[in-house]
């Protein structure tokens, strides 16, 4: 047909790679086999990988940054191979709320159900294989109705994932801040009862008492991404395009508000302790502790915790200053911050910018 | 179209604008682009690629924020939209993108590099009919330019369609900048960082009955641990903790970009130093300056020299105040002072920390000396020469060592 081909004069040229790209196919009668299969109902921890790709990766984290201080949620399409998620794409719900709103999956399901009619419509046959939503400032774990949604996801549409993104944490920390999670059935206990979920010293208080009481009720699963030939090669012209935002953004200003809000919960944790460690110290003085060895472990254990929150901040907005040093020294030349307690975080930075320094002055000059 | 091949593309008007539009193109665009490319491609799909973008419109500043594929359908032997599936579709990407509001602002597909084909027009002409709108722009995704990208020039062109007094319609090319939110930026630096290819990876503890054809092997085990040590930059080093690792790899994020600035100084320098000896300053030459100099570029290398100074604050750009040791005379900026402030409190919360740690610390010895003191206490008073103490210091000291260390 001659329109057709009048069309795809272009499409002929080679830009992907079947091998390399592989992931980025999908086989109808395969997933159909492995479904029927459900080797996950036998093995609460089948699934051990989760793979996204770029455009999904991207996708979820600006939409988690787009709702601010509250909670977004969408779905995750992909597939599954062996043990490992493959996540294609991303799609975005139209509900939003605080924590305990997130869960209005009634609100969401018509829309779902038709983007996803609509989606095949178009060719991307792909399934729903997870949902995810974001923890604003509190890190990536599962709340008490994020389990229950999850589990409930996982009884009557598995194999289904969830997956958390903090986006105010992947802004100060500068990557990603992603956990994916799968639920265990009912009255399966994990082996080992660690806690599975990350940044755990940095829960906040008003969420510490909800991580801890659902911790051992799910695990994470290892999460890494993929990208095709031609995002790579999109990617490297890309980088010729925003590494300028990579020197002028500043953390320290854009996150201010943040680390406000971080400093507050430190305070109010290290009151709490303060407050136990008095009532529990109280008759013999100082540090001595009355309440037995336990009461003093769980103690001691509060301490680690804010102990670890604070040095999680310092560390954020040491990075934050680094970042605005690296552009004084870039854009500034000559004048080298004084205070004596900087002199060790400008080490590192001196050599790498030495090179930018010369280059600056001689263009002026 | 293969006499469009020799000729300039007749649909291309050359006609100069009356406005200029402002575009900004966002990375997650070229990306899903990108993605549909690939997985049209695989599937071995019919049809030609086309889809839409979403984005911001306001006044003559376009954005290109969002993209998705779309469903197509035959019209009077001309590919046009599927009217029901893309009303419905593009309502769906309204209801979830509504602050800001994106509507419909261009829509892509593939073509050579000449530009728009005449199969474009009646295609565009559905896309203005179904909006009611004319200013609806057409992205064109050069595949045969990706393999000889220079110099950071992107694989596309921007095209916004034009009404000609002869009732047909032209396309004029546009240009655009990109533009990245910040949780944008992050994304796509991770995403650039981290290693990998889609290769389908097989774990090397999965059924083995259950391989497919296209897995490679060799791969196999700790591929995703491997891949996530690359994600942090050089980590290879061994006991890192996450923090220092996290300042690794924004190090080097900051270390690339300015590699890459100086890169771009010494390329103008370059360019610069090529250029013949300006006629203005050696009054003696008589000869004029040769046809080939770009103007423009070296209008904005000057204005841009003229600039410098004057965004950097006072007491940094006068040559005299950085040059003496003492600029106790001048003034610090008022940018100098809020930086000062910043620094200072982020020495704060450094030293607020350290403090922190110092009391569980402090805390921790006492708990300890509580220990032994009691114990000694005990030894004196029943006269037990022995035993006790190293099994009554061990239960609270373990658990100590391991929460702190």
């Amino acid at each position: 047909m001659d329109t057709q081909k009048a069309w795809e004069i272009e499409n002929a040229v080679k830009l992907v790679d079947p091998t390399r790209d592989a992931l980025y196919n999908y086989n109808r009668e395969e997933q159909k086999k492995i479904t029927d299969a459900r080797p996950w109902r036998a093995n609460p921890n089948h699934f051990k990988y989760v793979r996204i790709s770029a455009v999904a990766l991207i996708k979820m984290t600006m939409h988690a940054r787009s709702g601010g201080d509250l909670e977004i949620m969408g779905l995750m399409l992909g597939y599954v191979e062996h043990e490992t998620f493959i996540v294609t794409d991303a799609l975005r719900l139209p509900v939003e709320g605080t924590e305990t709103r997130v869960n209005a999956q009634s609100e969401a399901d018509e829309y779902m159900v038709q983007y996803l009619d609509r989606s095949r419509q178009a060719g991307q046959l792909e399934n729903a294989v997870g949902w995810y939503h974001s923890h604003p400032g509190y890190g990536c774990w599962l709340s008490g109705i994020d389990v229950g949604t999850q589990h409930t996801q996982q009884m009557f549409s598995d194999p289904f994932l969830a997956v958390v993104i903090d986006p105010h944490r992947t802004i100060s920390a500068g990557k990603v801040e992603i956990g994916a999670f799968r639920t265990y059935p009912d009255g399966y206990k994990p082996p080992d009862s660690g806690s599975s979920a990350e940044g755990m010293a940095a829960v906040p208080m008003a969420k510490a008492a909800d991580f801890g009481a659902h911790a051992n009720r799910y695990y994470s699963l290892e999460v890494s991404h993929f990208k095709s030939t031609l995002d790579s090669k999109l990617l490297e012209a890309l980088w010729n395009k925003y590494w300028v935002q990579t020197i002028s953004s500043s953390p320290l200003f854009t996150n201010r508000e943040y680390v406000t809000h971080q400093i507050e919960d430190v305070a109010a944790k290290t009151r709490e302790v303060d407050g136990g460690v008095r009532m529990r110290g109280g008759a013999m003085g100082g540090f001595a502790p009355r309440a037995g060895p336990k009461g003093r472990k769980s103690g001691d254990e509060q301490v680690g915790k804010v102990v670890k929150a604070a040095e999680k901040i310092a560390n954020e907005e040491r990075m934050g200053l680094l970042a605005a040093m690296v552009k004084e020294k870039v854009f500034a030349a000559g004048v080298a911050p004084a205070s004596g307690n900087g002199s060790a975080t400008a080490v590192p930075v001196g050599g790498g910018s030495a090179g930018g320094d010369t280059q600056m002055s001689d263009v002026k000059a | 179209m293969a006499d469009q091949k020799a000729s300039p593309n007749p649909l291309v008007t050359t006609k100069a604008p009356e406005t200029t539009l402002s575009v900004q193109l966002h990375p997650l665009v070229l990306l899903t682009i990108s993605d549909y490319i690939s997985r049209h491609t695989l599937r071995q799909q019919e049809g030609p690629v086309v889809g839409a973008i979403i984005g911001q419109q306001n006044g003559r500043n376009f954005t290109l924020e969002h993209a998705f594929e779309c469903k197509l359908a035959e019209q009077d032997g001309n590919i046009v939209l599927d009217r029901e599936w893309f009303a419905e579709r593009i309502e769906q990407y309204k209801d979830v993108h509504k602050a800001p509001a994106l509507d419909l602002v261009a829509m892509f597909t593939m073509a050579p590099v000449e530009g728009p084909q005449g199969v474009h027009v009646p295609f565009m002409r559905q896309v203005q009919d179904l909006t009611s709108t004319e200013g609806i722009m057409l992205l064109l995704f050069h595949g045969s330019q990706v393999d000889q990208l220079q110099g950071g020039k992107l694989p596309i062109t921007l095209w916004e369609s034009v009404q000609e007094q002869d009732g047909e319609m032209r396309f004029r090319e546009l240009s655009f900048e990109v533009e990245t939110g910040e949780a944008e930026m992050i994304g796509v630096d991770f995403v650039a960082k981290g290693g990998g290819n889609a290769t389908a990876v097989a774990k090397a503890d999965a059924v083995p009955a259950a391989e497919s054809s296209r897995k490679d092997k060799s791969k196999g085990k700790g591929k995703a641990k491997e891949k996530e040590e690359e994600a942090d930059g050089d980590a290879a080093m061994g006991v890192l903790s996450p923090e220092d690792e996290e300042l690794i790899a924004s190090l080097n994020a900051k270390a690339n970009a300015i590699k890459m600035l100086n890169q771009r100084i010494n390329l103008l320098r370059s360019y610069l130093e090529q250029l013949p000896e300006s006629y203005l300053t050696d009054s003696s030459t008589t000869t004029p300056p040769p046809d080939t100099i770009n103007h423009t570029l070296l209008r904005s290398v000057q204005s841009m020299l003229s600039r410098v100074p004057l965004l950097a604050p006072p007491t940094v750009a006068h040559p005299t105040a950085t040059s003496s040791e003492n600029n106790g005379g001048l003034q610090p900026s008022s940018i100098a002072q809020a930086g000062e402030k910043e620094r200072q409190d982020v020495h704060l919360t450094g030293l607020l920390a350290a403090l922190t740690r110092s009391v569980s610390e402090a805390s921790n010895l006492g708990s300890r000396f509580h220990v032994v003191a009691k114990e000694r206490t005990a030894k004196e008073r029943s006269g037990f020469s022995r035993g006790g103490r190293g099994l009554g210091n061990v239960p609270g000291g373990v658990t100590d060592e391991s929460l702190f260390a």
